[in-house]
């Protein structure tokens, strides 16, 4: 084994995600060593690499002999399914491993799992990296998103391998050292919430145009080419176009409107949504893209309550409105009204990340952060340059709506904002993720909220004592006897 | 010390809450043993107890001596902080506790540490109770809401007690053994969810009537008054109204205008709203009371972001639409749309209930729990009473909307409630928790939702798979060259 060429780097778990990012790494020219539990992969791998351009890619069969294939210090990489597979993996090559060679687990992981892999390792001798990696088939294969987190040794280890194989924009690779322990992690994790909400608030846009507008599956296309175009130029918003226009070949018509409205799950949009309660951080488009996942997945409770409320009177009134409606100009409203709730939505995840950092004191960059979105992962997009440069401009900005450039744009939109928003409710849509950005902006940017009402009342029955506004100290009032006095 | 007669049940931790249900248990006519790491709270109940019709209260000044003066088999109640305090109370008292005897933690404790206590206690031949209490200062001295869960022994041990001691309404006491484990306090943490679901609604509420309506508090006093003798009867709004009522001392005008806006908070609130999450049940409403919270704890942030969004041109619209509108039409829609969004806030936490109930094997009544909630607690209200009868209506009701009765009421409220939430969106003060409702409402009831888009998405960059509407099977697409190919 020893006297052929040892490759330069190794990756174990050749599914969908793995087997293309190996073939990315030996496609940027280095050799890599591929094992998967289930053999037959690594044959297919080896059969690709030959016809991808006899890309350098040497298949092992058994876990001794992939580890024994690599150069020292070794970096593995191993993308098997999160949880308990990963620990299994572990295990097996770390027997034959040796100080100073680095494990680096590119899977959707919760973050303290890593953490406590980062320790385990660290009692072999072992080096550890929890590396989010984001761009789906395509991207793994092309150029994907890399977060990588842990061991900053590890990570300059491999340093040059990732910077090729990451996507490239025109400020550089989208890969970054994130910081300590789990951070690479988390910060997939908050990737994924994002994505959750960006496909929310294209679904919604969508729901408007078709079942208010009116609008068809061509026109729908367009709009989406134009809007790529623009502002919410997007890999999410380009992709959207491409699915208008697929005919479906089992009848006529498009095959967007065949699909079951039901959709599935993995899970690590909840994390997102329990860490951002759990550091007590605002993240209401990010839990409403959520819900409307769970409520989906309900299709024959959903049915059912449609026939319920018939029953008991409710008369259909989406569509009824799209008589008359002025469409460009509704078409207009709705990409104001998806910016704006963009803008929203990215804010949250912003904040819920800057909470964690302060915590863990990891010092995340959020600028750089904005940076490698920009190219290879699902929600790369242009308006991410943006969101970089409010960073750069204020790197303690409290949230992008303040951002005085988002500020702006979002009082321009706002009255399309309201409009669309209006609309939808008047409808009986109400787009649960615009409603919640849109509740987002309006309780953030208000100096003057009705908690007051909500201190006296938790001061009257659990004397939980109140603030003033025009004296210090904290205060407890004796309501109910007083009310009653004069009453 | 045994000579002198032996009290029926000792209490340990005499804070707000337990010093007053030791009081409300011996003004049942049970003799209590109390008992305080303070020994001067001991006195101080001691006195109450004296003062209040000589209650028979026995005070202890150690842990030996507090456990020695309870009657075989022994309860002891513990009210002290969740956390740590329970184990080294439990620890401190079970020393000279014997097998049978029981402890019950009357605190707002996370169900999973009363399922450890419970093992822990049984290695030492003890039974173990986790009871919710509900009903703040008021309530525990003169009838709260308990919602005890464990050993059903244990419960037995003091059903006498603590149906004499529960809040009483036309149909029995204000206490049910709500199940194994944890259960207990799970119900609690729900029902602390909704009441936080609740003063949200009602904040909103109050928002639109002063911000937009420009009703005085005067005004609003009498409002919240008529609206307590009407379907929105409840311990909140009654409060509520007296708030309005109470004269400010440090200068003219209601304290309620005085108070800052600036919500505490003691974190069971997350809890719910975490769980919900684990379960993949929607919780909308409680989610945006949450979110609320903590944007109203931002307070200083929200006058920042009030001024630099009035740099960037955002004219100030609140209360200018208040001029045209008709106030009588108003009240009546927000009441109508209060009503229609508690439905749904409801409809949330029991599905909650039921979903950990099924994971759990807890076999929860959620009519049960409803009419416990009828009285003593802090969502008290005649309307907990109709969610009673729509579960007697059908048990497996898969959600509260569908129930028959509901149904109408939300037909019949649900144009006031669009008028009302439109009203708010468009004067910039879009209710967070009202829109939540509706969002939940109007995506629960469609029988075709945008989540087909989602679903051609996750398969396009993921290869997911979707299912189709009109044959059986799972399919995957080529999405984009299928799209380019016929472009």
């Amino acid at each position: 084994m020893e006297s052929a060429a040892l490759s330069r780097i190794g990756l174990a778990g050749l599914a969908v995600m793995g087997q293309n990012l190996a073939l990315n790494i030996a496609e940027k020219g280095f050799p890599i060593s591929v094992y998967n539990r289930t053999t037959s992969k690594v044959d297919e791998t080896l059969d690709r690499a030959a016809v991808e351009g006899n890309l350098p890619v040497s298949g092992q069969y058994s876990p001794r002999d992939f580890v024994l294939s690599i150069q020292r210090p070794r970096s593995l990489i191993i993308l098997v399914k999160a949880g308990a597979p990963v620990d299994q993996t572990i295990d097996a090559f770390s027997e034959y491993m040796e100080p100073g060679d680095c494990i680096i687990d590119g899977g959707n992981e919760w973050y303290q799992n890593t953490e406590r892999r980062i320790s385990e390792a660290e009692q072999k001798g072992l080096l550890y990296l929890g590396m989010g990696v984001s761009g789906g088939e395509e991207g793994a294969r092309n150029g994907p998103s890399l977060m990588p987190g842990g061991s900053f040794q590890a990570y300059d280890n491999i340093k040059d391998i990732l910077e090729k194989v990451a996507a490239q924009v025109e400020d550089g690779p989208c890969v970054t050292y994130i910081g300590e322990g789990g951070s690479g992690n988390f910060v997939k994790m908050v990737h994924n919430g994002i994505e959750y909400g960006d496909m929310q608030l294209i679904s919604e846009a969508y729901d408007v145009l078709k079942n208010v507008g009116g609008l068809s599956n061509e026109e729908l296309a367009e709009i989406f080419t134009e809007w790529n175009s623009g502002e919410l130029e997007s890999f999410l918003v380009e992709i959207t176009s491409d699915i208008f226009r697929v005919k479906d070949e089992f009848g006529d018509g498009e095959l967007v409107d065949k699909i079951l409205d039901k959709t599935g799950m993995k899970g690590t949009g909840k994390w997102t949504v329990q860490q951002a309660a759990e550091l007590s951080v605002a993240a209401p488009t990010i839990a409403a893209s959520l819900d409307c996942r769970y409520l989906s997945g309900l299709k024959d409770e959903r049915e059912n309550a449609a026939k319920v409320l018939r029953e008991a009177g409710l008369k259909e009134e989406i569509g009824s409105a799209s008589s008359g409606i002025d469409k460009k100009r509704l078409v207009d409203d709705v990409r104001q009204a998806l910016y704006a709730s963009k803008i929203c939505s990215y804010a949250q995840g912003m904040n819920l990340l800057r909470a964690k950092s302060l915590e863990k004191s990891w010092n995340l960059n959020f600028g750089e952060l904005a940076r490698i979105w920009k190219g290879g992962c699902i929600i790369r997009a242009v308006f991410l340059d943006r969101i970089k440069k409010a960073y750069q401009r204020n790197p303690d900005l409290a949230s992008l709506v303040v951002d005085p450039e988002f500020a702006k744009e979002m009082v321009q939109r706002q009255a399309a904002w309201r409009r669309v928003v209006g609309l939808a409710v008047s409808a009986g849509i109400s787009t649960p993720g615009m409603c919640a950005s849109l509740a987002y902006f309006d309780t953030y940017r208000r100096a003057r909220l009705p908690a007051n009402l909500v201190q006296a009342q938790r001061d009257l029955f659990g004397a939980h004592t109140y603030e003033r506004t025009d004296r210090p100290g904290a205060y407890h009032t004796e309501w109910t006897k007083l009310a009653r006095k004069n009453h």
